[in-house]
């Protein structure tokens, strides 16, 4: 009963929430059509899809563009669904928030999900399960729009889990692929890890703090604040975003999850899912105290370093991009640990337009790339590719300026941002931490000079002069405009304006909290500048210059250190798995012996009592045949011999009719004589 | 005593008489042992005249049965004569043409 009060406390959301809540719900319907309709109709699941996904953007920027720019303001609803509402037990309850960060975050999940709609359309053109395929991708769509509304810890678990839910059936599609199920596998359990963690988090919250709603989550923070339960659940937050949002220890199951289909690692593992993560910690940023925000950032730079490395030495484009993302998401994740969560949402909001641009240009190299000639994936391959349209060309410079942070492009501002946050605060944190409050920002620097180096390296790679192209390259339509679109927002125009150089004057900082303080260190810009040449410089000199891509072989074994990104992998499988295999190994083994061995000793008391009553039942027989057969057979002998004998009175012979007759006188006269005397 | 003698005599001569009818192969032997059968009751006659009346009638009794005795012997020994022409032997156990088998 309490869960149709639910139903409909969603249905009367006031006002504007109430089209938010309708466009994700869209996205429910179009998942539940296209299970109903099944592989028959496959065209129909992705046309409806698609026409879903249009309609809930429409929907979508109705709903945001009121709440950012509208009286109207923060929309939020508040209900319980387990009749506990109103009472002093602190059972948390469902929860749904539309306020201004919430409202660009969704906005820019649902312009993804309708760019990565259409070119899906192109992509995935002939694949068998296709209606699978949309119902995935919506029923992930809809998950990760009801994260960015979830108004409190509480609802935001759900729907967390529910976006790795789907994360894991998009990653393992393609069900005839092995490694594909495998790395879905690997996803779930590390994604699981990073849960455990934030459920933790969540505990705490809920539990100790007696807080949970981010409505009121700064006046928790304060309530709270110098307490060891704020330092421990920021810690285990951190868990939570380790897991979510790929960072060390827990960052290996994205480089796996490349074995899904692009369009999926578009949507999911450069834009959404692994921002849901960024998004967490932005909703959470007041909890976050110094100790367990410079953690944080420790980990964070420490990952984008790594992954920044790994990177370097790729050859397979998706891994390649998906160390980047790992890159990227360590330094989004600096940026919220030391208090400037609205430049992580600002660089999460860039990057998930040129990194789903960059995806989708994989995407459509990929594609081309005709079967059978060797790892479609392989960017010395895809060097190979003759009559490469300007338009592609300029749309990958476009996206990969972006990455590397050039200026006049989008990633410039964002990155830029985040640096001066982070170098204001290593600054004021000097006092208390001394140089090692200089950790995050050197590593910053250090991985501007990396993400330069990886971007130009692939650019002058996929179009160096020399490699001899014969593969031609062609595309079709579906894929050409989202990608082109995607580049196009890789500009700088449409984050800042007039100035592309300063992001403070961005529009979107001033939705996202309080004025964000970008300190007085507008030197650091500089500084990360020259790093940005000095990348690019480094890579044109190696890749340019001496036009061998084939320059690294990888016989080097630090290089193969780098290249598997640290054996993490390798070492997860042998330790964590290998535990478990042999844990299932001894209770096999205890299966076998012990219990099966018990089964047998019951077995053979049963054959056991079978014998005993086999040999009871011949004991019997031997008695019936030695005791009671011969009784039966001397009466049968004596019927036999007293039947041939009294036969023989009619036998024909005269003596014996005498000797009968003598006997019967014998007998009457036997008779009479007690008569007579 | 002499009555017990007697009696007891012919009873001993009739169980023989009995003896060689049931005993005996031969058919003409069978008759023999008829012949002493009827000889016994002759003795018998003898030793229970004792207590007739007149004891002289015993001698009668007597002479009466001998002549039926012989009548009979010739009857048997002329039915002898002709089942042995019949069946060729004079071995009782062959002779059980009387019986259905």
């Amino acid at each position: 009963m309490k869960n149709l009060l639910f139903i409909q406390h969603y249905f009367s959301l006031s006002g504007v929430v109430s089209y938010a809540g309708y466009a994700s719900l869209l996205f429910l319907f179009s998942a539940g059509l296209g299970t109903l309709i099944g592989k028959k109709g496959n065209q129909l699941t992705a046309r409806i899809s698609t026409l879903v996904s249009a309609a809930a953007l429409l929907l979508g920027l109705f709903a945001s563009t009121s709440t950012l720019f509208g009286e109207i303001g923060i929309s939020s609803a508040r209900f319980s669904f387990w009749g506990f509402a109103g009472s002093e037990f602190p059972l948390p309850a469902f929860s749904i928030l539309f306020d201004k960060p919430g409202a660009l975050i969704f906005s820019i999940v649902l312009f993804i999900s309708l760019v990565v709609h259409i070119y899906s359309l192109g992509y995935m053109k002939g694949e068998a399960n296709l209606s699978r395929y949309f119902v995935f991708l919506d029923l992930f769509t809809f998950s990760m729009l009801m994260l960015v509304m979830a108004g409190n810890l509480f609802t935001l678990c759900i729907f967390w889990e529910l976006v790795g839910f789907g994360s894991w059936l998009l990653i393992g599609f393609w069900t005839e692929k092995r490694t594909a199920g495998i790395a879905a596998q690997k996803a779930m359990i590390l994604n699981r890890v990073g849960d455990a963690c934030l459920l933790a988090a969540l505990l705490i919250v809920t539990l100790v703090l007696q807080g949970g709603d981010f409505l009121g989550i700064e006046e928790l923070a304060a309530r709270w604040r110098n307490s060891g339960w704020i330092t421990l659940a920021g810690l285990f937050f951190m868990g939570g975003i380790m897991g979510k949002s790929a960072q060390f220890p827990l960052q290996i199951w994205l480089p796996k999850a490349m074995a899904g289909p692009t369009p999926a690692s578009a949507m999911i593992h450069a834009a959404t899912m692994v921002a849901a993560g960024v998004f967490l910690l932005f909703r959470i940023s007041p909890l976050i105290d110094p100790v367990a925000g410079f953690t944080i950032a420790c980990i964070g730079a420490f990952t984008a370093i790594l992954a920044g490395l790994s990177a370097c030495v790729q050859w397979d484009i998706k891994k390649l991009l998906a160390y980047s993302t790992i890159s990227q998401l360590g330094i989004m994740v600096v940026a919220g640990g030391l208090g400037g969560a609205q430049a992580s949402i600002f660089h999460l909001s860039t990057h998930a337009v040129f990194k789903c641009g960059l995806f989708l240009s994989a995407g459509i190299l990929i594609h081309a790339w005709p079967k059978g000639k060797g790892d479609p994936q392989d960017i010395r391959n895809h060097a190979q590719f003759s009559g490469v349209p300007l338009w592609f060309k300029g749309a990958l410079l476009f996206q990969l300026a972006a990455l590397a942070a050039i200026p006049f492009f989008s990633g410039f501002l964002s990155k830029e941002a985040i640096l001066e946050v982070t170098a204001a605060w290593s600054f004021s944190a000097h006092n208390r931490l001394g140089a090692l409050g200089f950790i995050p920002i050197v590593l910053l620097l250090l991985n501007s000079f990396i993400t330069a180096y990886y971007s130009a390296r692939l650019f002058l790679i996929l179009f160096s002069k020399e490699v001899k192209r014969t593969i031609h390259f062609h595309s079709s339509s579906f894929m050409i405009f989202p990608a082109l679109i995607l580049s196009l927002f890789s500009f700088f125009i449409f984050w800042s304006f007039p100035n592309p150089f300063n992001p403070a004057q961005s529009w979107m900082l001033p939705f996202l909290g309080k004025r964000l303080d970008l300190g007085e260190v507008h030197g650091v810009v500089w500084v990360s500048l020259f790093f940005v040449g000095l990348g690019v410089f480094g890579a044109w000199f190696i890749f340019g210059l001496n036009k061998n891509p084939n320059l690294r072989t990888g016989k080097n074994t630090v290089l193969n250190l780098i290249y598997s990104h640290y054996y993490l992998d390798t070492l997860y499988d042998r330790l964590i798995a290998g535990l478990f295999f042999r844990m299932s190994r001894f209770s096999r083994w205890v299966d076998v012996h012990v219990i099966d061995g018990w089964v047998k000793g019951a077995a053979m008391l049963l054959w056991g009592a079978g014998k005993f009553s086999y040999n009871l039942v011949s004991l019997s027989w031997q008695i019936e045949k030695r005791m009671i057969d011969p009784v039966l057979l001397l009466i049968v002998d004596g019927v036999k011999t007293s039947a041939s004998r009294l036969k023989e009175t009619q036998s024909g012979k005269i003596q014996q009719w005498v000797i009968f007759s003598l006997i019967l006188l014998l007998i009457l006269v036997l008779i009479f004589s007690y008569f007579i005397v | 005593m002499t009555f017990l003698l007697t009696t007891t005599t012919a009873a001993f001569l009739f169980c023989l008489g009995i003896a060689m009818v049931i005993a005996r192969k031969n058919a003409i032997l069978a008759l023999i042992g008829i012949e002493l059968m009827l000889n016994a009751s002759n003795l018998n006659l003898v030793a229970f005249s004792n207590f007739w009346p007149q004891k002289e009638n015993a001698h009668v009794a007597i002479l009466f049965v001998m002549a039926i005795a012989a009548a009979e012997v010739a009857v048997g020994l002329a039915i002898v004569l002709k089942v042995y022409r019949k069946f060729r032997t004079l071995e009782l156990n062959e002779l059980d043409a009387l019986t259905e088998e």
